[in-house]
């Protein structure tokens, strides 16, 4: 008698407890909801979404804030610092100022010069900065170069003041996208917002896992039209970051210019690379790399790497169609093409 | 024999219990389960950031989109959507490959269009596809 009692509240305690669990994940699926919002900012497309208690107004205030720093950072906004800083050649940084200046230098001092925000005077010689394209006359790109070779940046740290050497000119544009990932994280952190997915114009930052608790997979676009992804990554807390020729270009006289310029020459870089993809933590960082690869080149890349490889992963295309990831992402990446693994 | 008519009552009256139950935990998990909906694979337009249509890739279609940015055609075919022909002056969007997968995208900067192919079912969204494009 007593132990069919035992059995029968057994069976009452099992059924209470499905029940329990039912309750949860419906209280649960109640609170917890997805927000995606997709708007124009920094001449891009941009959508961020997010799950949580409060998505909506975690991506909202993340949209506000890219739309805030778009203005902050332009250099053709005479309202902004950069403006000012680069029209009277100092001014006194914000925060915001601070960290890229910061991040820019590092990025400069790691990549031997292939990433250098102080290359705006050329990219506004070539017409990059403003859709008129042209192509500059050897000697004035040489002069630039000569320049640009010569350029510093000094921030002070005490009281934030910056200081350009004279005729220097500065753009955060190749690394404002990965910049403003690093702000959409910390909000999305700050709100407690466990799973994002933060895009901004193919600048790609996954935040937790999808709220199925499977990886987020992210493609690589392919630079030609015979392979759809160049392969796809399922990661974590990842930015990917791509930088191609083929984002923007023009053509004249048969030949075609892409954006991306090498400092150290003035032209548009030549280093074999068709793509390059950075992945790492600092979403900042990658934005710089993935520039300042495609001007080092692979050896160079895979140099750098090496000495660096807690900081990110890259996979790189080059000219001959040859794909290479560096072993960090191996476990990350698949792909429909072959591809060769960079060791340490 | 009493003994045994006894035992055989109580299991009645717990399979009965049980039954109950089952029907309760039956009829709580009901809208959790019943809560995804049909597969249906569609595109979604949106200009400036707001839903200006979708179109059912099922259908083969062509969508003349025209604001005071400029014009944009659309094309679905075969279950992929492209941008047949545009007035913009990159032409990205009709340089850009047909799309046919989740996630998906063609955007034209200049015109704020946005075509991206999006699926009814969550569930299947979120099983292996693609949720994002670097670019």
């Amino acid at each position: 008698m007593i132990r069919k009692n035992i059995k029968y509240y057994a069976l009452v305690a099992l059924v209470i407890l499905t029940v329990g669990i039912a309750l949860c994940l419906r209280f649960l699926s109640g609170t917890e909801s997805t927000y995606e919002t997709s708007f124009f900012a920094m001449d891009t497309y941009m959508s961020v979404k997010g799950t949580g208690r409060d998505a909506q107004g975690a991506v909202e205030a993340v949209r506000d804030a890219i739309i805030g720093l778009d203005g902050d950072l332009s250099v053709t906004n005479p309202e902004s610092l950069v403006y000012e800083l680069n029209a009277q050649g100092t001014c006194t940084a914000d925060s915001d100022m601070e960290y890229l200046i910061e991040k820019s230098l590092s990025a400069s001092d790691l990549t031997d010069g292939a990433f250098n925000i102080c290359i705006y005077p050329i990219m506004k010689e070539w017409g990059f900065t403003t859709g008129e394209f042209k192509v500059p006359e050897a000697s004035a790109l040489s002069a630039l170069c000569d320049e640009l070779a010569s350029s510093e940046v000094t921030l002070n740290k005490q009281d934030k003041s910056v200081r350009l050497s004279e005729g220097t000119m500065i753009d955060f544009g190749g690394i404002a996208k990965g910049y403003a990932t690093k702000v959409a994280v910390d909000i999305m952190n700050s709100k407690r917002i466990s799973s994002a997915l933060i895009n901004l114009g193919g600048n790609v930052y996954a935040l937790g896992k999808k709220p199925d608790g499977s990886l987020w997979n992210v493609a690589v676009k392919s630079p030609v039209d015979s392979i759809k992804y160049l392969g796809v990554l399922s990661v974590s807390d990842k930015a990917v970051i791509t930088s191609g020729g083929y984002e923007r270009y023009f053509e004249e006289g048969g030949i075609t210019y892409h954006h991306i310029i090498d400092p150290s020459t003035g032209y548009p870089a030549d280093s074999g690379a068709q793509s390059v993809t950075v992945v790492s933590s600092d979403p900042t960082l990658a934005d710089a790399l993935s520039t300042a690869i495609f001007v080092m080149g692979e050896d160079k890349a895979t140099a750098l790497w090496r000495d660096n490889s807690e900081l990110f992963d890259f996979i790189y295309f080059d000219a001959s169609a040859n794909l290479f990831i560096t072993e960090g992402i191996k476990d990350e990446f698949s792909s429909e093409i072959d591809f060769k693994i960079i060791e340490k | 024999m009493s003994s045994h008519q006894k035992s055989t009552s109580r299991l009645l009256k717990n399979d009965i219990v049980l039954l109950a139950m089952l029907v309760v935990v039956a009829l709580i998990l009901f809208p959790i389960v019943s809560h995804s909906k049909k597969p249906g694979v569609y595109a979604l337009v949106e200009l400036d950031g707001a839903e200006y249509t979708t179109l059912n890739l099922n259908v083969d279609a062509t969508l003349t989109v025209a604001t005071n940015h400029g014009t944009n055609t659309i094309v679905v075919h075969d279950g992929s959507v492209s941008v047949e022909s545009a007035d913009c002056p990159d032409k990205i969007c009709v340089n850009h490959a047909s799309i046919s997968l989740t996630g998906e995208t063609i955007v034209c900067l200049p015109h704020k269009l946005v075509i991206t192919i999006k699926s009814d079912n969550s569930a299947l969204e979120s099983e292996g596809s693609i949720d994002a494009v670097a670019e």
